[in-house]
């Protein structure tokens, strides 16, 4: 029928990790960094234990990885002995699969809810728990239903015999609580009987098993609960309440993200304080630590997809060769020679943009001044051809930079301009080793230099290849598998035979990097405050951004900035904290932490997933270092005049004549 | 597998006899800024003709038709309805309702509600809507999404093995709702329904290019073909009930959660499909609740449209 | 008429390229990438306005081109069979079994219509009816014997006439001036209603069709019975009519007149209609050829202008 039809299935078109079991995450990439799950969790310790991590963080491979179905699995057979050597079961729930948010509101007291809540998350834990538990001989099982049945108010009538008959009677009286839940907005009445008192199940039902079972005597039963965040304040108070008064060798690890726990009380207001009721394994700033077996571990990723999808068959080692070359990136030889060349070919005949800036700059503010050296307007062009290197225009750039910054110091720019020619010209011939200075110089703001070109040229600046991508995602393979899978939809739709051979070209890759992050801000919209949070993701943003493009940036590299905790207005705290939370900032842990979690100053960096949309680099060097006041006017409230104000005052010092240079007598009617 | 295409459903032409051969009891109409959301109002017989006003829309007082019931404050979807419904309808009503002007959770719990009063036949009417104001680009929803929740009295009976979760969306134009559903569901495997034949021919691909943009949160399937993406009629309630029908016989699943956000007859859909198929199973509504929708999205009318929906097929 | 400016070219022209890039992976089953499309922007030198702007109005237009790629007409096929065939003969046999509810019932008072009637593809092998008639049976998986052709009902085969027949379903994608219908009407089916007069029903089913050619083909002007579309495309449809919906857009920044200056021109060049057969000035195409009720700047191969949907004739 067709003209014919090309579709090709896109190798990153599934952007959820589902690739690697539980097993081999932790074999590629959490273990090796240096701990074991195990150690991590400690699942056989009666002490309970909060996990936290952000998105990515792994805190659900790990919960996941001590739950009764992996645990078989990695034992290889259903049909081994009850419980190895490993000595505990782990339960496992996604506290969502309750849809918790059922209990509350439509004309009901709080408190009835709650206690129907309890009750329910009771008969919940107990089916997971006993629908685990493999083969037992009937006598075992019918020992186990019967004292089973006595954990009830009321026992049933019909006593069951088996653990499939009790399994079933637990999952005929949560149906109950579900139909009469659904039933309430027509019948207004709540119409459920709590057959059990709380946690009579949760406690009674490991109790029975400990002794009805001879391989269960001395298990831990370890209750994991996923997510605690949905749910609400009453309902965590519950779980808070177990994990106090919690009985026998029951156990529990409680996943949450960030700032899911909304409360440490208990259901009669006592406080459950770490380091006593519970323990914190925070796992969020793992994958930071871990940096090489993150890019590691991204590689066999995309690697693996690749092979699946029948582009790469070779060895590993072949395979990262390929997945290097299939990305356009410009040659950095001789200082980005070729690249930059391309940059600035429209200038052929006129003078290049940024020594025409410089040379705008000398003549208004530096002309007159005698401590600059800077008499007449004719002592400005040797100046200027001095910096000059046009087969270098990177070189070029970073000259200017040394010149501004020593017009920001008052030294005399004749003597700098030629010691910074001096310098060139051996680094040039050194193949870029040496002067240690000038080498120092380059190292620290190249990348800033090339980002100043590109923009001065016209062009956008560019992130492109596989080592960026993987810095970009930050930890998350979901934020790397987007942006190879836009990657690669570029491709195809530029018919460019994306890993057949010839490299994605650098357009592909950005309108792919463009999409990537605009689709990553969508997705950090915090429930509450959206606005507010992105106002300030967006200031914050901006003044990197000028100081990045200035003149004489004090910073290289900048998209990270440190800042006291003391001072900060709430309104502050609270955007922060949800920039956070939403990985729109990532918060780098920096020294003694304290028993209250109060950091001594705190180290935030925008995410390297948003940093392309201000131009910004996605590597970090340099910090900048902000007040608390210059905190307030970015994440508070302030009025966008009061942050421009500040803004100003501090981009002013980089920018000519760095404020307090002396302005040329005549004032000069040249417009920048 | 229910056969709901059995049902009779009919295309009005605007001076068509219908309009003086039927008669009804009760006339329910939702009242926006969208002329079409008025243009059935008052050619329908009956005895008696209620307008509502959602709050969601945020008309004041003053711009309300007169008598229109707009609902005790702060009333959830099941309080509101259930208020209007005891004050407009008895028993034994004829009753017709034109779903044009209806917020999906609203004429969910509506249909619900019907069933629970023992009512099995029920008129529904709808105007399409010419064009949408921008196209792929118009906004159906204010922007807080405060929360994906069941809608009241689509809270199945759940359990703990997810292993096989399904999450149903009928996709609409605005792909933050479906991003939002779709992350509160990741664990489960996502099917969307896309509208063809859509309202209006230019409206499919419309329907394309805005789910694109919730093409990762729904697993990166994207909105080409893929066997977990399915061609639905978007005018028509029971196409779209018969096909969730065969799904859940085609599909085990542990837990299966429906989330309408396209046109007005696909909730009316799966409203029926629910109250017919779904009570006591592990099947719920989501739902993500805004705060606010904007007063109008369309322009001009498209076809007319009446059917009859019966609760009680079996 | 105005020019745009540079920047809104570029941020206009990403915007609309983002949304092709779509349209190529999904529906245009990467039928037209970026190089196509660029060839085909090439066309567009400058002669109305600026060659910029030209070429963002021929972006805008590649946009809201309705194209259906053979999912979507198996759907549609579906659709026109379960709508205006078996919907209507059921709900008959519904209302006149005392609205029952018994399915199996229906299902099998349908079953008997059903085998009462035959499908039939209209214009000869080198037109679109007969694969039509191939991709309804394969989307409705209706079984062989109620397809046949106008030769074998002419021939009085049988099993494809009355009494064994009483209905002919006749199936086409798109009407959209009436003219070819009509001649069908007139010339191929007009000798099975003299052939068996009111004995049969004939129904003209189709996928798309324009308001006016359907008020053209009511009876009595032909010989079909009855004459219905899945889709009924308004005035709106008439890309540059008075009361088009492709604009204004952009937040009013591409406007009816340039869109329209630009498409005539080019299009004088390539047909007597500049704006498409009819003066339809349709934006659809489907799977295996264009209309030509389509612009030409979309189909039309004439002299050195590089089609974007090439019409085969």
């Amino acid at each position: 029928m067709s003209v014919a039809a090309k579709a090709t299935v896109n190798p990153f078109g599934v952007t959820k990790c589902d690739d690697f079991s539980d097993e081999e995450i932790f074999r590629f990439w959490i273990e090796p960094a240096g701990i074991s799950a195990v150690h991590l969790l400690q699942p056989t310790r009666l002490m309970p234990m909060q996990v936290i991590g952000g998105k990515g963080s792994g805190k659900t491979h790990l919960l996941r990885y001590f739950s009764r179905p992996v645990q078989l699995m990695r034992q290889g057979s259903t049909r081994s002995p009850l419980v190895d050597r490993q000595g505990f079961i782990g339960i496992y729930v996604k506290c969502d699969s309750l849809n918790a948010s059922r209990f509350s509101g439509k004309g009901q007291q709080e408190e009835l809810w709650s206690a129907v809540f309890q009750y329910f998350l009771d008969l919940w834990l107990a089916q997971i728990l006993l629908s685990q538990l493999p083969n037992l001989s009937l006598s075992v099982q019918e020992e186990i239903a019967r004292r089973a049945s006595d954990l009830f108010d009321e026992p049933p009538t019909d006593v069951p015999q088996t653990l499939e008959h009790l399994v079933g009677l637990l999952r005929g009286f949560q149906r109950d609580i579900d139909i009469a839940i659904n039933n309430l907005p027509l019948t207004r009445k709540l119409d459920v009987r709590i057959k059990a008192g709380p946690s009579r199940l949760i406690f009674g039902l490991p109790h029975i098993l400990g002794e009805a079972v001879a391989e269960l005597r001395n298990t831990v039963f370890l209750y994991l609960l996923d997510e605690i965040e949905n749910f609400n304040e009453a309902q965590q108070k519950y779980v808070n309440t177990l994990i106090r008064h919690r009985k026998g060798s029951c156990s529990f690890r409680v996943g949450s993200r960030l700032y899911g726990i909304k409360t440490s009380n208990t259901l009669e207001e006592e406080t459950n304080r770490r380091g006593s009721e519970f323990d914190v394994l925070e796992l969020d700033s793992h994958w930071l630590r871990a940096k090489k077996k993150y890019v590691d571990f991204s590689e066999r990723l995309c690697i693996r997809r690749l092979q699946a999808a029948g582009h790469f068959s070779g060895t590993i080692t072949d395979d990262r060769q390929k997945l290097r070359n299939a990305f356009e990136e410009p040659s950095s030889a001789h200082f980005y020679q070729d690249y930059t060349a391309r940059l600035v070919s429209k200038y052929e005949d006129w003078e290049r943009p940024y020594f025409r800036k410089l040379r705008d700059q000398l003549l208004r503010f530096a002309v007159g001044s005698r401590r600059l050296g800077v008499l007449s307007n004719d002592d400005v062009q040797p100046i200027i051809r001095r910096l000059q290197r046009p087969p270098y225009p990177l070189l070029e750039k970073l000259n200017a930079f040394l010149l501004y910054k020593a017009w920001a110091k008052r030294a005399n720019l004749q003597k700098a301009s030629e010691s910074i020619s001096k310098q060139c010209l051996v680094f040039v011939q050194s193949g870029g080793r040496k002067p240690s200075t000038y080498f120092s110089a380059y190292q620290h703001f190249s990348g800033d230099m090339l980002a100043q070109l590109t923009r001065e040229t016209s062009h956008k600046v560019r992130y492109l290849g596989i080592d960026t991508f993987i810095r970009m995602s930050s930890g998350l393979p979901r934020n790397l598998l987007i942006i190879l899978k836009n990657a690669y939809d570029w491709a195809i739709f530029n018919d460019e035979e994306p890993f057949a051979g010839k490299p994605i070209s650098i357009e592909s890759q950005e309108r792919a990097v463009v999409e990537s992050c605009s689709w990553f801000f969508e997705e950090a919209r915090p429930e509450q405050n959206a606005e507010q949070v992105q106002r300030s993701v967006d200031r914050l943003a901006i003044l990197f951004r000028e100081i990045r493009y200035s003149d004489k940036p004090s910073e290289c590299s900048l998209s990270t900035f440190s800042c006291p905790s003391q001072d900060i207005d709430e309104t502050s705290k609270l955007s922060l904290r949800l920039a956070e939370d939403w990985s729109m900032l990532i918060r780098h842990v920096r020294g003694q932490k304290d028993r209250n979690s109060q950091r001594v100053d705190q180290k935030y960096q925008l995410s390297p997933m948003l940093a392309p949309r201000w131009n910004l680099p996605i590597s970090r060097r340099g910090a900048l270092a902000l007040t608390a006041e210059e905190v307030n006017l970015i994440f508070g409230r302030a009025a966008e005049a009061d942050f421009v104000k500040m803004k100003e005052g501090r981009i002013q010092r980089m920018n000519a004549p760095f404020k307090g240079g002396e302005p040329a007598p005549r004032q000069a009617s040249l417009e920048l | 597998m229910i056969d709901y295409s059995i049902c009779y459903k009919r295309q009005l032409a605007p001076t068509d006899p219908y309009f003086a051969t039927r008669q009804f009891d009760t006339l329910i109409a939702a009242f926006t800024s969208d002329k079409r959301s008025r243009a059935l109002f008052d050619k329908i017989n009956a005895t008696r003709k209620q307008w509502v006003v959602f709050p969601e829309y945020g008309f004041q007082q003053s711009e309300c038709p007169a008598g229109a019931f707009i609902g005790p404050d702060g009333a959830d979807e099941a309080h509101l309805i259930t208020s209007l419904l005891d004050t407009v309808v008895s028993q034994s009503d004829r009753i017709c309702v034109d779903i044009t002007g209806f917020l999906a959770p609203y004429l969910l719990f509506l249909i619900r509600s019907i069933a629970a009063r023992g009512i099995t036949t029920v008129e529904m009417l709808y105007a399409e809507p010419g064009r949408y104001l921008k196209s792929e680009e118009t906004t159906f929803s204010g922007e807080e999404v405060r929360s994906v929740r069941q809608v009241y009295g689509f809270e199945g009976t759940h359990g703990a093995d997810t292993t096989k979760d399904l999450l149903v969306v009928g996709a609409g134009y605005d792909h933050q709702l479906m991003k939002m559903v779709a992350t509160t569901k990741e664990g489960a495997r996502p099917i969307q329904i896309f509208g063809l034949p859509a309202l209006q021919p230019d409206m499919y691909q419309q329907n394309i290019l805005r789910a694109a943009r919730a093409a990762e949160a729904l697993g990166g399937r994207g909105v080409g073909e893929h066997a977990d993406n399915h061609l639905v009629p978007a005018h028509d309630p029971f196409a779209t009930a018969t096909f969730l029908s065969k799904l859940i016989e085609d599909t085990p699943f542990t837990n299966l959660y429906l989330c309408p956000l396209a046109t007005k007859p696909q909730v009316a859909g799966f409203g029926i499909f629910y109250v017919t198929e779904c009570l006591a199973k592990p099947v719920s509504i989501l739902y993500p609740f805004c705060g606010s929708f904007p007063k109008q999205t369309s322009d001009g009318i498209g076809r007319f449209w009446a059917y009859t929906i019966e609760l009680d097929l079996k | 008429m105005t020019n745009l400016s540079a920047d809104d070219c570029k941020t206009i022209g990403d915007d609309l390229r983002t949304k092709l890039k779509i349209l190529s992976g999904t529906i245009w089953q990467a039928r037209a990438n970026s190089p196509q499309i660029d060839s085909w922007l090439a066309n567009f030198t400058g002669e109305v306005v600026a060659t910029d702007t030209e070429r963002t109005y021929a972006l805008y237009l590649l946009t809201r081109l309705m194209y259906y790629g053979q999912r979507e007409i198996r759907a549609l096929l579906r659709a026109l069979y379960r709508d205006l065939f078996r919907y209507p003969i059921l709900s008959e046999i519904r209302r006149a079994n005392g609205d029952t509810k018994d399915s199996v019932l229906l299902n099998n008072l349908f079953e008997q219509e059903l085998q009462a009637t035959r499908f039939v593809g209209l214009g000869d092998v080198a037109t679109s009816g007969p694969m039509l008639l191939y991709e309804l049976r394969l989307a409705t998986e209706l079984r062989d014997d109620v397809f046949t052709t106008l030769d074998a009902i002419l021939a009085g085969k049988a099993s494809d006439v009355p009494p064994a027949v009483k209905r002919y379903v006749f199936i086409d994608d798109l009407c959209a001036t009436g003219d070819q219908a009509t001649g069908y009407s007139r010339d191929l089916v007009e000798p099975i209603r003299s052939r068996y007069g009111s004995s049969v029903e004939l129904l003209y089913f189709v996928m798309f069709a324009t308001a006016e050619a359907l008020g053209n083909l009511m009876p009595p002007a032909t010989n079909f019975d009855r004459v219905r579309a899945v889709h009924v495309l308004d005035e709106s449809f008439k890309s540059f009519g008075p009361n088009s919906r492709y604009f204004p857009a952009a937040d009013g920044k591409l406007d009816l007149a340039t869109g329209k200056a630009t498409a005539t021109r080019y299009g004088a060049k390539l047909s007597g209609s500049p704006l498409g057969y009819g003066n339809c000035q349709l934006l659809l195409a489907f799977q295996y050829n264009t209309p030509d009720n389509t612009l030409p700047i979309i189909w039309s191969k004439v002299g050195s202008w590089t089609p974007i949907f090439e019409r085969r004739s």
